[in-house]
C-alpha cells in the first residue's frame, strides 16, 4: 500500500511540474509561432542560419522557462542564462563582425568610393523609424532600438538593443532578421516605383581594378577615423576592420579561416538561441510587438527608398552613369540586398551585371549602420 | 514638446554625422587610393624599364633566329590559306599559334592540319570568353 501511494504521489509531482501544468497559453501560442519559424527557415530557407536557432531557441523557452532561469540561492540558472550573457554584454555582435569583416571584400567599395553616399543614404531610415516609434509611444531608448531595424543589420541591432532596451531584445531581433529574409520581396517593388525602365538599364562602367596595398590600408584607417570620432560604433567598426585585415593581410590565413568558419559559426549558435530564448510569451505577445514589427518594415522600406533616391541624384548629377537600383543595397544585408539589385537590373537586361557595382553600398551600409548605432548609442545611452 | 525637441535632435545629428564620417571616408580613401596608384604606377615603370633594358640585349642576340622562324611560319600560312583572306589577315601571329598549340593539344601533335581561321561575329559587344566569364561568377547569385 504504501509502494502504491509512493507511486501515485511520484506521479502526481511529475505531472505538478509537467509543461501541462506550468505553461500559460501564451508559452502554446509561442510554440505555434517557432514551429512557422523553423518551416520558414527550414522549408523555404529564410535566414536559415540564424532564423532555425532562433525558432529553436523560441521553442525551447516555451516549453522549459526555467531554461533563461537566473541563479539563486538553491539553484545554478538555465543554461540559456550563461550563454545569454554573451548578447547582454554585448559579446557576440562585434564576434559576428569580426567573421563578417574576414568574409567581406571591400574591394568595390575602394574602387567606386561614391558607395558610401549610397550606404549614408539607406541609413536615413533608421532615423525617420526613430520619430515614428516615439509618436507610437515608445520611449527614445526603445525607439532607438526599433529604429535600428531600418539598418537591416542583425548584429548591430542587437548590439543596440542589448545597450539601450535589453527587454525588447526578442521582437526586435525576430523582426530584424525575419525582414532581411524578405529582402527579396519587400525591395522590389519599392525600387520599380521609384525608378524609370530607362534608369534601371542603366549599364555602369567596369570598376577599376584595387592594389592590395590599398585593401590592407582601408580597414587601418577606417577603424582610426570611426573610433576617434565616434568611439561608440568603435566595438563593432573595430572587429568588423580586424576581421578585414586578416583577410587582407595574407599572413594570418589559419586565423582568418577560424574567424570565417569556427568561430562565425559557433558564435551564430549561441546568439541565435539565446535571442530567440527571450521571446517568451508574456514579453512576445504586446501591442509592442506588434509596433514593433510594423515600424521595422516601415523602418526597411523607408531606409530602401532613401537609397534609390539617391542613387536618382547620384544618375542625375553623373549623367546617367550610375544605376540607381544599386542605391537600394545602401540597407546592409549583405549580400543579400545586392543580389536583388542585380536581379531587378538583370531583368530589364539580361546582359546588365551590377551585383559588383551594389557590392559598394551593400558594404557601405555595415559601415554605415554601424556609424548610425553609434550615434544613437551616444545620445540615448 | 520635449519628445520633438529629441526627434529633431537625433534626425540632425545622425544624417549629419552618417554623412560627414562617409564623405571624410569618400575623400581619404580617394586621397590615398591616388597616392598608392601613383606609387604603384612608378615603381611599375621603373620595372618595366629595367626589364626592357634586359629583353633588349636577349632581342638583340635572338633577332637573326626569329626572323629565320618568321619567315617559315609566313610560308606556312601562306601555303594553308583558306578563302576568307581578309579575315586572316587582322588574325595576328601569336592567335595562331595559341590556336594551333590548343588544336594540337586537342587532336594530338601532327594529328591535325589548320587550313584556315575565321573569326566568329559575336552578337554581344563583350567577348564570349568575357561573358562566359562573368556568367559563371555570377551564377550562384
Amino acid at each position: 500500500m504504501e509502494i502504491l501511494n509512493g507511486f501515485v504521489d511520484s506521479v502526481v509531482g511529475l505531472f505538478n511540474s509537467s509543461g501541462l501544468c506550468v505553461l500559460t497559453w501564451q508559452n502554446y501560442v509561442m510554440i505555434g509561432i517557432s514551429i512557422i519559424l523553423l518551416y520558414l527557415a527550414i522549408k523555404k530557407q529564410y535566414e536559415p542560419l540564424l532564423l532555425l536557432p532562433i525558432a529553436f531557441g523560441m521553442l525551447l523557452v516555451n516549453l522549459y522557462p526555467p531554461i533563461m532561469a537566473a541563479p539563486t540561492d538553491g539553484s545554478n540558472g538555465g543554461l540559456f542564462y550563461y550563454l545569454y550573457q554573451g548578447v547582454k554584454l554585448g559579446i557576440y555582435p562585434p564576434l559576428i563582425f569580426l567573421g563578417i569583416g574576414a568574409m567581406t571584400d571591400f574591394g568595390p567599395l575602394i574602387a567606386n568610393p561614391k558607395s558610401f553616399i549610397l550606404g549614408a543614404a539607406a541609413q536615413i531610415g533608421i532615423f525617420i523609424t526613430f520619430i515614428g516609434a516615439i509618436l507610437l509611444g515608445f520611449d527614445p531608448k526603445a525607439a532607438g532600438s526599433i529604429g535600428i531595424i531600418g539598418g537591416a543589420d542583425g548584429p548591430t541591432a542587437i548590439f543596440v538593443t542589448s545597450i539601450l532596451k535589453p527587454e525588447f531584445l526578442g521582437p526586435i531581433a525576430v523582426a530584424a532578421y525575419s525582414y532581411m529574409a524578405l529582402v527579396p520581396i519587400i525591395q522590389p517593388p519599392i525600387m520599380k516605383a521609384l525608378t524609370t525602365k530607362k534608369e534601371r538599364s542603366v549599364v555602369m562602367k567596369q570598376l577599376r581594378p584595387v592594389s592590395k596595398l590599398e585593401k590592407i590600408m582601408f580597414p587601418v584607417i577606417v577603424v582610426i577615423l570611426v573610433a576617434i570620432f565616434l568611439p561608440d560604433a568603435a566595438p563593432l567598426v573595430g572587429m568588423l576592420m580586424l576581421g578585414n585585415l586578416f583577410k587582407e593581410s595574407g599572413v594570418v590565413d589559419r586565423i582568418c579561416k577560424a574567424a570565417q568558419n569556427e568561430l562565425m559559426n559557433i558564435v551564430t549558435i549561441f546568439l541565435g538561441v539565446t535571442v530567440g530564448a527571450t521571446a517568451t510569451g508574456e514579453v512576445f505577445l504586446s501591442l509592442d510587438t506588434l509596433k514593433i514589427i510594423a515600424l521595422g518594415l516601415a523602418a526597411f522600406c523607408v531606409g530602401t527608398a532613401c537609397g534609390v533616391l539617391f542613387g536618382k541624384l547620384m544618375y542625375k548629377l553623373t549623367g546617367g552613369k550610375v544605376n540607381p537600383l544599386i542605391g537600394s543595397a545602401g540597407v546592409s544585408a549583405v549580400p543579400m540586398a545586392a543580389r536583388v539589385a542585380q536581379k531587378v537590373g538583370q531583368k530589364e537586361n539580361p546582359g546588365n551585371f551590377l551585383l559588383m557595382h551594389a557590392m559598394g553600398p551593400n558594404v557601405a551600409g555595415v559601415i554605415g549602420s554601424a556609424v548610425a548605432a553609434g550615434v544613437l548609442i551616444s545620445i540615448l545611452k | 514638446m520635449e519628445n520633438l525637441t529629441l526627434c529633431l535632435t537625433i534626425l540632425i545629428t545622425g544624417f549629419v554625422v552618417v554623412f560627414s564620417v562617409l564623405i571624410m571616408l569618400i575623400l581619404i580613401i580617394k586621397i590615398y587610393g591616388a597616392i598608392v596608384s601613383r606609387a604603384l604606377a612608378s615603381a611599375e615603370s621603373r620595372k618595366e624599364e629595367k626589364r626592357r633594358a634586359e629583353l633588349e640585349a636577349k632581342l638583340e642576340n635572338n633577332r637573326a633566329r626569329a626572323e629565320k622562324a618568321d619567315a617559315l611560319q609566313a610560308q606556312n600560312l601562306k601555303s594553308s590559306e583558306s578563302s576568307d583572306t581578309g579575315a586572316q589577315s587582322e588574325i595576328s601571329r601569336e592567335v595562331v599559334a595559341v590556336i594551333a598549340a590548343a588544336v594540337a593539344s586537342t587532336y594530338g601533335e601532327g594529328k591535325a592540319k589548320i587550313t584556315g581561321i575565321k573569326r566568329s561575329k559575336a552578337p554581344n559587344s563583350r567577348p564570349a570568353w568575357g561573358m562566359a566569364g562573368v556568367f559563371e561568377n555570377t551564377k550562384p547569385f
